[in-house]
């Protein structure tokens, strides 16, 4: 009874602290929210701490949706750098983790090295920046994904999943005449849809929240991609001088409930995808690291 | 199958060279298809035709600079962009980047370097110009660029040269209109008079604080307020000016000094651990930041504010442009703490910096191009006033408001003007100010076509503040080593908070300690540079 007692107890001070924990990460979510909805005046008026606006106003997204053509143009290059982006990517990382799997492959220690040696020494800014130059990729749109086609962590994931598929079912494929290509896509990506899903929703993830690429080689703003936008719009008045303040225009007009409604529309799409790739992401990530 | 793997194999490498082919180069800033809105369209296009005779190969021309709003500029929207590109004959990108000094680095370190720069930050100017990586002299520009010249002040020119060479140019440096304001209404309420001492103004700050001046019926008003940003006290430091000066000064035996030297730190410290222990100042002030504090202080919490008179139309702007805020706020002349004391810190000399790259020097046509640009748009000529304020170009018209000040209706109208302060303006457009912006020309941005009572009283504010006497400029006058001078400011920061607190009272150590950690280094080379100039010895 006594022991029933103490797991009771137990279960509600753990179910109690998931509760408060996910409220404090939900809490930011539902503050960008509401300020979205708010007039900067109430916001003054209650000190900065609004939970429900007493005036809803969808002024910031009529604004956003009617009279920003910006947003449109960032929104759809988010879009296709995610679509685009992450197909190749996936594909070409894939790939190379199924050939790095392969047994008596001729060089594969030293493919598999190169691919090491990326993850654990990127290139530096400026490096990567002479490369993306030299191969005439700035202020292009391929320059989102072609410099990371081949993730190699995404290998190294693909590599040890099909490294602990039984090889019995290779070998009876292969005894029924299947070539390599046939095996992959026929055999081996039917049995990984888990690290498949997981992996591309990584990768849209990545893409989707990307900005520092287009800030470094973006100069064009018809590519910019809306999360680069989402930056630049809290960015503005930071930093500024004194002397700088009184001449910045934004910092004397405020535009916040233009900045949240902003950001809300930059979530929801990626919100969208979760639940759809969700139920894959702990048999994704997990299938293939234990060996045996 | 083979040849389904062949295909597949075929697409993924053509595919990312297709979309590669697809990329333009050039910036969407080449749209030349704006229709300008502005009524004398025909005197720029005119003037544009002059200037194109004088230069006849268009180049393309990019200034990277910080940014004030950072959306994208260039579309059809850009008329900005239409008149430079057509005075000049020149194809203008202006890249605008939240993150300049990262992104200056790179794009110099890739020689792929701008051909123009500006940015808030001298030091980072200084450091390109150090590298050899800007202009190495302006002064050999000077007939080039002589509205630069004749803007910037002797103080400037000191401040911004390097070995006897003048490694970047700057707009010229605005009046000082920042000064302590303070609640006129809560002093008429309590019956207070405008303090003049430190004595005084505690003595202010203790009724704000605790005699409920707004009537509301709650304790919820502090007398002061300071957006430390987690990175200091925040601007609530200008109180060292009770006291003296705030930064390194020549002292009346002509050697160079310190607050923290001469015991008006400690002073200051002393003020403020009052006000800190009796809840006089808003807790969070160590860490707001300065537009997290705003909502607070439009919403009349604070008893004074460290601001240039612009506060009124912020205040009325954020509160529903009422009228009832106008008259909250009066200029506070800073209380004399000390027979030296009682001045306010001396106007800054450096809104924006700017110069042109090395590799744009050497290209001679590009460089009389860039000049050119420069100095038309260099307060007070025409050209400043057209990129600055869009007079002209974007519909904006500037008026008379007296006493050498303009204003206008900067909220603009939609099918009027590009850029403005309403829904759907193009504000990014504003960023074509930014290198050039000087608070000197005096214009006021208003809500409407007339002079509202909200300028009027904000150019009363910033007058009264313009005519304070305020210290001397000779602490921004000097190149210091700015890692040594964060590495003292860190130290600073901690013990000032540990002081207030009451954690730490020993001030002597805390002195020994910055001297040793470079306070005495950065005295000995102010000391070196002011005494080249002629004001130490």
């Amino acid at each position: 009874m006594k022991a029933n007692v103490a797991e009771l107890l137990y279960q509600r001070i753990i179910k109690l602290s998931i509760i408060l924990f996910s409220g404090m990460c939900l809490y930011p979510l539902f503050y960008i929210l509401v300020l979205s909805f708010t007039k900067e005046r109430e916001w003054v008026e209650k000190n900065g701490i609004v939970l429900l606006p007493a005036d809803p106003t969808f002024n910031a997204y009529i604004t956003i949706i009617t009279k920003s053509p910006l947003f449109f143009n960032a929104f759809f290059i988010s879009v296709l750098r995610v679509v685009i982006g992450s197909t190749l990517i996936v594909a070409f990382t894939l790939v190379m983790g199924y050939v790095t799997s392969r047994k008596g492959l001729p060089g594969k220690k030293i493919m598999l090295i190169m691919v090491l040696v990326t993850i654990l020494f990127p290139g530096g800014l400026i490096p990567t920046y002479l490369v993306i130059k030299e191969l005439g990729l700035m202020n292009k749109f391929p320059v989102y994904f072609i410099p990371s086609l081949v993730d190699g962590f995404g290998v190294l994931v693909f590599k040890q999943f099909f490294s602990n598929i039984p090889a019995e079912i290779e070998e009876s494929a292969q005894m029924d005449g299947v070539s390599e290509f046939s095996m992959l896509i026929k055999i081996i990506i039917p049995m990984s849809t888990a690290v498949i899903a997981t992996w591309v929703l990584f990768t849209a993830v990545g893409q989707w929240n990307s900005w520092f690429d287009a800030l470094v080689y973006i100069r064009n703003s018809k590519l910019m991609p809306l999360q680069l936008i989402i930056y630049n719009l809290f960015q503005e008045s930071l930093g500024f001088s004194f002397n700088q303040s009184i001449l910045n225009p934004v910092s004397r007009v405020s535009s916040l409930t233009l900045k949240m409604a902003t950001t809300v529309l930059g979530i929801i799409p990626i919100l969208c995808i979760y639940p759809f790739l969700q139920k894959y992401f702990v048999t994704g990530v997990y299938t293939g690291s234990v060996k045996g | 199958m083979k040849k389904v793997f062949a295909l597949i194999t075929v697409l993924c490498v053509l595919i990312p060279t297709v979309f590669a082919g697809c990329g333009s180069e050039s910036n969407s800033t080449t749209n030349n298809t704006t229709v300008v809105s502005s009524s004398s369209t025909t005197d720029v296009v005119a003037t544009a035709a002059t200037q194109t005779n004088k230069f006849e190969k268009k180049l393309k021309i990019e200034m990277m600079q910080g940014t004030w709003v950072g959306t994208p500029v260039g579309g059809a929207d850009d008329v900005y962009k239409k008149w430079l590109d057509e005075t000049f004959n020149i194809d203008f990108v202006l890249t605008g980047v939240p993150n300049f000094n990262e992104q200056v680095m790179v794009r110099f370190a890739s020689g792929d370097a701008p051909d123009m720069v500006s940015s808030y930050d001298k030091n980072m100017i200084i450091k390109l110009h150090e590298a050899k990586l800007t202009i190495d002299d302006w002064n050999l520009y000077k007939d080039k660029v002589p509205s630069v010249f004749n803007s910037m002040s002797d103080a400037q020119r000191s401040a911004a040269s390097v070995a006897g060479k003048l490694a970047l140019i700057a707009p010229a440096s605005a009046p000082q209109n920042w000064s302590f304001k303070i609640r006129k209404d809560w002093l008429t309420t309590l019956g207070l008079q405008m303090p003049t001492t430190p004595d005084e103004l505690l003595e202010v700050a203790r009724k704000f604080a605790k005699n409920d001046p707004d009537k509301n019926g709650k304790n919820d008003t502090y007398a002061f307020t300071s957006a430390g940003g987690k990175n200091g006290f925040g601007e609530i430091d200008n109180l060292i000016c009770m006291y003296g000066p705030r930064d390194y000064y020549v002292g009346t035996d002509k050697k160079v000094t310190h607050p923290i030297i001469d015991g008006n730190y400690e002073k200051f410290l002393n003020f403020i651990k009052i006000a800190y222990s009796e809840k006089l100042i808003d807790p969070d002030f160590f860490t707001v930041g300065w537009e997290d504090r705003k909502p607070m202080l439009y919403n009349g919490k604070f008893g004074t504010a460290w601001y240039p008179g612009v506060l009124i139309n912020e205040t009325e702007n954020a509160t529903g442009i009422t009228g009832k805020t106008i008259d909250w706020w009066d200029t506070m002349p800073m209380p004399k703490g000390s027979e030296e004391g009682g001045k306010l810190p001396a106007g800054g000399l450096f809104a924006t910096v700017q110069t042109v790259s090395a590799s744009a020097e050497k290209d001679q046509e590009r460089l009389d191009r860039i000049l050119a640009v420069i100095d038309a748009t260099t307060y007070p000529n025409e050209g400043y006033f057209k990129l600055r304020w869009g007079q002209d170009i974007d519909g904006f018209v500037l008026k008379d408001a007296g006493d050498g000040y303009k204003f206008l209706n900067a909220t603009g109208n939609a099918g009027v003007n590009k850029r403005g302060q309403y829904d759907g303006a193009n504000k990014g457009l504003y960023d074509y100010g930014f290198s050039i912006a000087t608070g000197a020309d005096l214009v006021i941005e208003s809500t409407q076509d007339t002079l509202t009572a909200t300028a009027i009283r904000q150019k009363e504010l910033d007058g009264i503040t313009m005519k304070l006497p305020a210290y001397g400029q000779e602490g921004m006058m000097t190149t210091l080593d700015s890692t040594v001078v964060d590495q003292l400011n860190k130290i600073v920061f901690e013990f000032s908070f540990k002081y207030i607190s009451g954690k730490d009272t020993n001030y002597a150590a805390f002195k020994d300690k910055w001297l040793k950690a470079g306070g005495q280094k950065m005295l000995d080379d102010s000391y070196t540079q002011l005494k080249a100039i002629g004001l130490a010895q």
